[in-house]
């Protein structure tokens, strides 16, 4: 759906959440993770959410990546009402357009990185001469086309996480989940991988970043807070808000 | 520090209940399979072991030429033992033994009943050791009138009442009195009998012993203690020459008692083929359970790696944790031996019915406590050694930075384990279906007779006599559709000679001929066709008694046309052919077709009788009316002659039995083995698999992909069984003469099955774990 904003700019709506909530129950307790979230993040916009431990951040990200469904509310992913989706349907939804990059990487041990880049195409049947020229794109891109066959254990946290990258965007997925993508870097690795995913960015994508560092944090257009599971604050940068 | 190894291993155990599990229950089969093969094998290595003399004691084997090929027989003259005493100076005593007895009237206690009796000398209770209940072994045989009955006959005739000296009626014309009760003979022993009574008797009332020609005993010497056993045989080589004849070519050597039920006369392994084959099938059994315990240890190292890697820094050597590993491994193996042992006493009775047997478990017993000390011992070994030596290679740093990873480590073991297991399985599936179809073949062959429906009766008393009058009251009944009298059945001819002399060729007289004395209702009864002239004819009884029908084989022999009217001499009697008939088979089909000679009449020992379908029980009242009639003294016993036909297959059905059991729980104890590693990896990929689902993959993939892991192996154990079961089938094939060819499509079928058997097994355990929340696996927050 298109908007305009008070400027005029027109922009569409990616996701949006209304009175999302989530609980989790084990035997004798009921913890409430979400609460009551209202939320509307805009195609190509980078959004970095941040808060104390056990806030709830990646529990709204795990919703937002279609990888867990909400308790209560509605929550909508480009125009479709998903939160009473199966996990099939999630399925199929998130590997179209979604890209998932982890604090701790989780790349597949036993694969080259060129195979875990591919991983994706895979999944969603691309023949293989069109990966191949994809992945090869992409490697060149975070600057790691030279060791396409080497293995995880082989390269540097930093290089690790530019893998994670390249296989998040190789599908051109309309949207970036980061969960803390800087966790486990040093400032250098950390400030190089940053700058990939504002590049992405500014080239279309949209992300949704979770993190614990303020200078991270810093590079996106809008910061929300979380306590307890709610939405306490957004701050906004001053940017023109449709693409 | 005993007691410490013991908590931790008790630790362990509890800690991870399932693979506990799966490693005591894969352990617990293979040991109970081994044991169940042990039990077997023993009782048969054991085979007349327990007499004092063993090592004096020998069977006397007869060997004579045909055709320029030397045969033995155990089967000997009556005369030949005493002879032996008296020239052979190292023969301390000796027996003469009706090998197959003599299935007899005896009324007993008033009781009428057919019995096996035996006959030996008074030697016999002086050389083997068969205790005696009651009587001794120097008076029991002093008269030629007296019977030793055993335990079980003596409770069977006279209860708890003592049999000595009580008279029973034998062939309705002997007295026979009870001088000894003998304790029922062990099963390990090649002599099967319940009464027994002394040759004497046989030498007062019949005179076939008194002929050299005449081979229907056997004999059996002791030898004195210091006897050079070669010595006396190279004295009795020529011992026919010097004796009997100077021209014969017969002669006769000595066999330990103890080999015969395991080898040949000629020294061929048979009872010991079949030992070596099970106790491969137990190693391998218990290979494939080790297996499993070393691919589930090695595959679980990581769990154990802190473990090791802190007592090695705070100072324990390698052995002491290899030895806490190795007394693991025997504690489990400890455990896993007592659950054997209650499969065992489950499934012995239906182990012994298969086999014939009556193991048992005594556990008393010094052998049966030193096979399962050694089955404990090596179990715990052999599964142990190689998880003690891999999980203490742990590098102490590596452990303490974190930086191990089991899952590949010991891989390439692991897939060597698996395709080694599934490659045994398919061996062993592939052996038991193609030895099932060739025992089918050859149960259900046409062997060239119609075996099915015809009835046989013994004669006894009168019914020799009355021959055509049976036969004519017989038929009176539409049940009966025709009979005939015979020398033997025609499944079995054990009858054969030589001597037969044709084309004027004196070398033609060496040939072995099977000969059997039949009646001109033989081809009605069989519906065996006749390729040349007739068959022996009612109409022609003076004249047949000088012609001769022959077999198809026998007349190739003569010549390769039509050997109609061709002359076939013996004993310088001339015989006219008047007819050939068709080869069927008279032996087991493991052997190729004999000469054979048909004789128009002589002497008859039973009465084979053809009757029209589903008329079982008319025709059976019928035939035991009219032979009470001519027979009122004996109880008439009816057969069938194709009941009586499979049991000369018996020991292929009861080795098919043990096959088909063992390659069953062989496939169990796989599988076992295949699901522990697969729950093992599965638990080892829960973060790959959530990364995966994350990246867009469905349960119906990642199944997929688990599977294919384990689908190439068995694939590769697939390959490297084929050949070696075909090696194996192709030998076991080879042993008969009329053989199915190789069955191909088993192999395939057997590949199929293995595959289709451990995708379930592993497809159960990928759909589980590719079910999972992959947030739960990723663990996100």
């Amino acid at each position: 759906m298109v908007y305009t904003n008070k400027n005029n700019h027109k922009y569409i709506i990616m996701i949006q959440t209304k009175s999302l909530s989530k609980r989790f129950r084990t035997e004798d307790i009921e913890t409430s993770a979400l609460s009551n979230v209202n939320l509307s993040i805009k195609k190509g916009e980078f959004v970095a959410i941040m808060g104390p431990s056990g806030c709830g951040k990646s529990t709204l990200l795990n919703i937002i990546g279609l990888l867990d469904n909400p308790s209560e509310g509605k929550f909508q992913f480009i125009n479709d009402e998903v939160s009473a989706y199966t996990e099939k349907q999630r399925t199929q939804l998130r590997k179209v357009n979604i890209g998932f990059v982890f604090q701790s990487f989780n790349l597949i041990d036993e694969l080259s990185v060129f195979e875990n880049v591919e991983l994706p195409l895979v999944y969603q049947k691309v023949p293989a001469k069109e990966r191949k020229k994809k992945v090869e794109a992409v490697l060149k891109r975070v600057q790691l086309d030279h060791r396409s066959s080497h293995y995880p254990q082989q390269l540097s946290g930093g290089q690790q996480q530019r893998v994670a990258i390249a296989r998040a965007v190789v599908a051109n997925p309309n949207l970036i989940l980061a969960d803390e993508p800087t966790g486990n870097l040093d400032s250098a690795n950390g400030k190089e991988v940053m700058d990939l995913l504002s590049q992405l960015n500014q080239e279309g994508t949209t992300i949704v970043m979770v993190t614990h560092s303020i200078s991270d944090a810093d590079r996106a257009d809008r910061i929300i807070q979380l306590f307890d599971g709610q939405i306490v604050s957004e701050n906004t940068k001053n940017i023109s808000s449709s693409n | 520090m005993f007691v410490f190894n013991l908590k931790i291993a008790y630790k362990n155990l509890i800690q991870n209940k399932g693979y506990s599990f799966i490693n005591i229950s894969g352990l617990a089969l293979g040991m109970a399979c081994t044991l169940l093969l042990l039990l077997w094998v023993n009782h048969e290595l054991s085979y007349d072991k327990f007499h004092k003399k063993e090592k004096q004691l020998f069977q006397i084997v007869n060997w004579q030429t045909y055709s320029g090929q030397e045969y033995g027989w155990p089967n000997i003259p009556g005369k030949l033992v005493d002879a032996l005493k008296e020239e052979i100076p190292e023969i301390i005593r000796a027996t003469n033994y009706n090998p197959w007895g003599d299935n007899s009237l005896f009324v007993i206690n008033g009781i009428k009943n057919y019995e096996n009796v035996l006959h030996a000398d008074a030697d016999f209770f002086k050389m083997f050791s068969f205790p005696l209940l009651k009587g001794s072994p120097e008076k029991v045989f002093e008269d030629p009138f007296s019977l030793v009955i055993s335990e079980k006959m003596a409770k069977k005739y006279f209860g708890d009442k003592d049999p000595i000296g009580q008279v029973i009626q034998f062939e309705t014309q002997y007295d026979l009195t009870i001088t000894g009760v003998l304790k029922d003979l062990p099963s390990n022993s090649i002599f099967k009998f319940d009464l027994i009574s002394p040759f004497e008797f046989k030498k007062k009332n019949y005179n076939g012993w008194k002929y050299w020609g005449n081979h229907s005993y056997s004999g059996f010497v002791e030898l004195d203690g210091n006897a050079n056993h070669d010595k006396v045989n190279a004295k009795l080589n020529s011992f026919y020459k010097d004796h009997v004849d100077k021209e014969s070519t017969e002669r006769i050597s000595l066999v330990p008692v103890s080999r015969t039920h395991l080898y040949s006369l000629e020294g061929k392994e048979t009872g010991m083929k079949q030992i070596k084959i099970f106790l491969i099938i137990a190693l391998f059994i218990l290979l494939i359970a080790c297996f499993n315990f070393m691919n589930l240890c090695t595959a679980r190292a990581s769990k154990r790696a802190k473990e090791i890697g802190i007592k090695k820094a705070i100072g324990s050597s390698k052995s002491k944790l290899i030895r806490q590993f190795l007394f693991e491994s025997v504690l489990l193996s400890f455990i896993a031996i007592n659950f054997a042992i209650i499969m065992v006493r489950v499934f012995l009775p239906e182990f012994n019915t298969i086999l014939g047997q009556k193991l048992t478990l005594d556990y008393s017993n010094g052998m049966f406590l030193a096979i399962t000390f050694t089955v404990i011992i090596v179990t715990g070994l052999l599964a142990g050694l190689y998880p003690a030596f891999f999980l203490t290679s742990y590098k102490t740093v590596d452990v303490i930075k974190g930086v191990i990873n089991s899952g590949n480590k010991g891989a390439n073991l692991r897939k060597v384990l698996v395709v080694f297991q599934f490659a045994l399985t398919v061996v062993l599936l592939i052996s038991t279906i193609t030895i099932s179809l060739q025992t089918k073949f050859v149960k259900s062959a046409s062997t060239g007779l119609d075996r099915s429906n015809v009835i046989f009766v013994k004669l006894n008393g009168n019914m020799i006599k009355s021959k055509e009058s049976i036969k004519e009251e017989l038929s009176r009944d539409p049940s009966i559709l025709s009979s005939s009298f015979a020398s033997h059945l025609p499944i079995s001819i054990g009858n054969n000679g030589s001597g037969f002399e044709w084309n004027n060729d004196e070398s033609s007289q060496e040939v072995l001929i099977t000969q059997l004395h039949a009646d001109p209702d033989f081809i009605d009864v069989f519906k065996t066709p006749m390729l040349e002239g007739r068959f022996y004819s009612k109409n022609h009884l003076k004249a047949d008694s000088n012609n001769l029908v022959i077999n198809e084989t026998f007349a190739r022999l003569i010549d390769k046309g039509s050997v109609l009217n061709k002359i076939i001499k013996r004993n310088g009697r001339p015989r006219r052919i008047i007819g050939v008939i068709k080869d069927f088979n008279f032996k087991s089909l493991h052997r190729n077709i004999e000469p054979l000679i048909f004789f128009p009449s002589g002497y008859y020992s039973v009465v084979m009788i053809r009757i029209a379908p589903n008329t079982n029980s008319r025709a059976v009242a019928h035939i035991e009316k009219v032979c009470q009639k001519y027979n009122p003294a004996f109880p008439t016993v009816i057969n069938f002659l194709e009941d009586r036909y499979e049991t000369q297959y018996r020991q292929e059905e009861s080795t098919i039995a043990i096959l088909k059991y063992f390659t069953l729980l062989t496939i169990i104890i796989s599988c076992l083995g295949l699901f522990g590693l697969a729950s093992f990896m599965a638990e080892e990929k829960t973060k790959e698999i959530g990364i995966r689902k994350v990246l867009g993959a469905t349960v119906n993939d990642l199944v997929a992909l688990f599977s294919k892991e384990f689908t190439k192996w068995v694939i590769l154990a697939n390959i490297i069984a084929w050949p070696v079961a075909w090696y194996l089938m192709d030998m076991h094939l080879k042993e008969y003469a009329f053989r199915i060819d190789m069955p191909w499509w088993v192999f395939i079928l057997v590949a199929l099955m293995v595959l289709g058997i451990s995708v379930l097994t592993v497809g159960y355990q990928s759909w589980k774990s590719a079910s999972q929340d992959p947030v739960k696996s990723l663990k996100c927050e």
